[in-house]
């Protein structure tokens, strides 16, 4: 009952004899009830995002807070001359690439799973277990998991007769560690994306194309994937964001290291701001990370523009 | 055989799930020393790590301390995300469309990202340290989901129910009481339930403004936790992670059907 009328509520002009709903103000008291959402949102979160864009273009010492000279992109030309910096930049790619690809994978392929699998409720529910619990008990648990001594890895690899890998004492694997952790946290979320784009696609165009011929791989190359591109543009953007902006599940799984092979730009950034105390600098990687955000997310929804209306 | 595939594809997604968390929660069950044993089973079932939990120093607090925040946080963030949707959906008021993405944007920022410039205005205000600083950043972080999600329930209450008892002489504050709010509690309970959630496991801004030991919750502690132990105790670690997790999935497992539905619904707008 509650679903069809909501296209009608919003915008319209109600004729006259609906206007006594109005009474409460037709412009102040309304702004009033969004007064306290919109304030708490601008001063923290909106603010901070234009003081960070203000540091990243002055030099800002911790210091002395008043001492604040415009320096233009300087912070940001210092931090692409850095070695560190640019290590960070790269191995970020690799592990938001990393994620992208088995996140996505794993999503159309448990999402066909879960449309397909008879009695699947419970299985439905369990899939989103791991996306509840908080990024430090994911990184603790998964640190567990691959432990040379006592880790579930480590308990197959012995049983196999090999002797352990130490995944977290290499910089690579460690990388490939953090990124399966990611993937195991975040993707459940984009799988259920992709669950609830199935269950919208149109039964007969299986059976037209079943008709002509086409082959289950077929079908799902031309009929399910154009399908569900809409969910396909949203969980991109979701694993791309969450792999960008992954912060608590690397630093309590690997601290950034060894070395700084998993030191990506969440964690340099806060290394940076925070125990380096190079706010500027800081904030110019903020900006950074906003902007690659921003740059992955139009980029998905060139490539799968949706043909849906935009709702409000 | 095609039976079959969709079996192995269910196992298969049931295993990776589930195993790094069976994986510790057998842990639990073992002697410290057991687990570097490689053992799959413990030999010697033992409830020590549930003991030692209990009685690891200040445990009760870090709980106390997430429970605190947590709901007094999804409280007002409720609240706060109620009233401002019910005017986003019945008002075609002025600057409502701005207002309405300036309540949205910010929630596509990451919230590691702010830490820094929150850092600096907090501390010129001398708040780092309180519970007034996590709770108010828990708030804002929830209040644009919780807005957005709340506008589409409200919206979808028939306006005449509203306009009918407005005729029969109901004020605002009782058509929002008698009526709103009864037909909006499946949003209200998945905007509640999110909101707790999220606050439940946040870990960046515990860390970054909360310094006293006393002050810590839960996943802060936890991260803390190896470092102070020395020698690392896994089947104590093991049941702090799944301790944390606990009320979590009580919620999430009674309130499953709605909080599916109010979060797809949010993440495809």
């Amino acid at each position: 009952m509650t679903t069809q009328v909501a296209e009608k509520s919003v915008g319209e002009r109600p004729p006259a004899r609906k206007r006594n709903l109005r009474k409460f103000g037709q412009t102040w008291g309304p702004i009033a009830a969004a007064l306290p959402a919109v304030l708490i949102v601008g001063v923290f979160l909106a603010y901070p995002i234009g003081y960070g864009f203000w540091m990243s273009l002055h030099e800002v010492s911790m210091f002395n807070l008043s001492a604040q000279d415009f320096v233009g992109f300087t912070n940001y030309q210092e931090l692409f001359a850095d070695p560190a910096f640019r290590n960070s930049l790269w191995r970020t790619m690799i592990f938001v690439f990393g994620v992208i690809i088995i996140g996505m994978a794993q999503s159309l392929a448990f999402g066909l799973t879960l449309h397909y699998l008879p009695n699947g409720r419970f299985v439905r529910a369990l899939n989103l277990v791991p996306y509840f619990i908080s990024s430090v008990a994911v990184a603790m648990v998964w640190r567990f998991f691959v432990q040379s001594d006592g880790g579930f890895t480590s308990f197959i690899t012995e049983a196999f007769g090999q002797t352990a890998i130490s995944w977290l004492a290499d910089g690579n694997l460690a990388l490939f560690v953090v990124t399966m952790a990611t993937v195991w946290m975040m993707a459940p979320f984009s799988v259920l994306l992709i669950l609830s784009g199935l269950q919208t696609v149109n039964a007969d165009m299986y059976e037209a194309a079943q008709v002509d011929g086409a082959n289950a791989f077929q079908r799902f190359i031309h009929v399910t994937l154009p399908s569900i591109r809409p969910q396909i543009a949203t969980s991109l953007i979701w694993l791309t964001f969450q792999a960008f902006n992954s912060f608590g599940l690397i630093l309590a799984l690997t601290g950034g290291g060894p070395g700084d092979s998993t030191e990506l730009l969440a964690v340099y950034m806060y290394a940076l701001g925070m125990e380096n105390l190079d706010i500027s600098g800081s904030s110019a990687v903020m900006i950074i990370i906003l902007v690659l955000n921003a740059v992955f997310s139009l980029i998905y929804l060139k490539l799968f523009p949706t043909d849906e209306p935009e709702k409000s | 055989m095609k039976k079959y595939g969709i079996w192995l594809a269910g196992i298969a997604l049931i295993v990776w799930t589930v195993m790094p968390l069976l994986w510790a929660l057998l842990a639990t069950s073992k002697d410290t020393s057991e687990v570097y044993a490689n053992n799959f089973w413990p030999e010697q079932f033992s409830l020590q790590a549930w003991g030692d939990l209990f009685q690891l120093d200040g445990f009760w607090r870090f709980a106390f301390n997430s429970l605190y925040v947590t709901t007094v946080s999804t409280v007002i963030a409720v609240a706060i995300s109620i009233v401002a949707a019910y005017a986003f959906a019945r008002y075609a008021f002025k600057w409502r469309h701005i207002l309405l993405l300036f309540i949205l944007v910010p929630r596509l920022v990451p919230r590691v990202a702010l830490i820094v410039p929150l850092y600096l205005m907090f501390s010129k205000v001398g708040l780092i340290d309180t519970y007034t600083v996590i709770i108010v950043l828990y708030v804002a972080s929830a209040v644009p989901l919780a807005t957005w999600t709340l506008i589409g329930f409200i919206g979808a209450i028939p306006r005449e129910i509203e306009e009918a008892s407005a005729i029969d002489g109901a004020s605002l504050l009782r058509r929002l009481w008698t009526i709103v709010l009864p037909l909006t509690i499946p949003g209200l309970v998945t905007v509640t339930i999110v909101s707790f959630v999220e606050s439940w496991n946040e870990f960046p801004f515990a860390l970054a403004f909360l310094q006293d030991t006393e002050m810590r919750t839960l996943p802060y502690q936890l991260f803390s936790l190896e470092s102070s132990l020395g020698l690392i105790d896994w089947p104590l670690i093991s049941a702090f992670a799944i301790f944390t997790m606990l009320p979590i999935l009580v919620l999430y497992l009674r309130f499953e059907k709605s909080i599916v539905s109010g979060m797809t619904a949010g993440a495809v707008k």
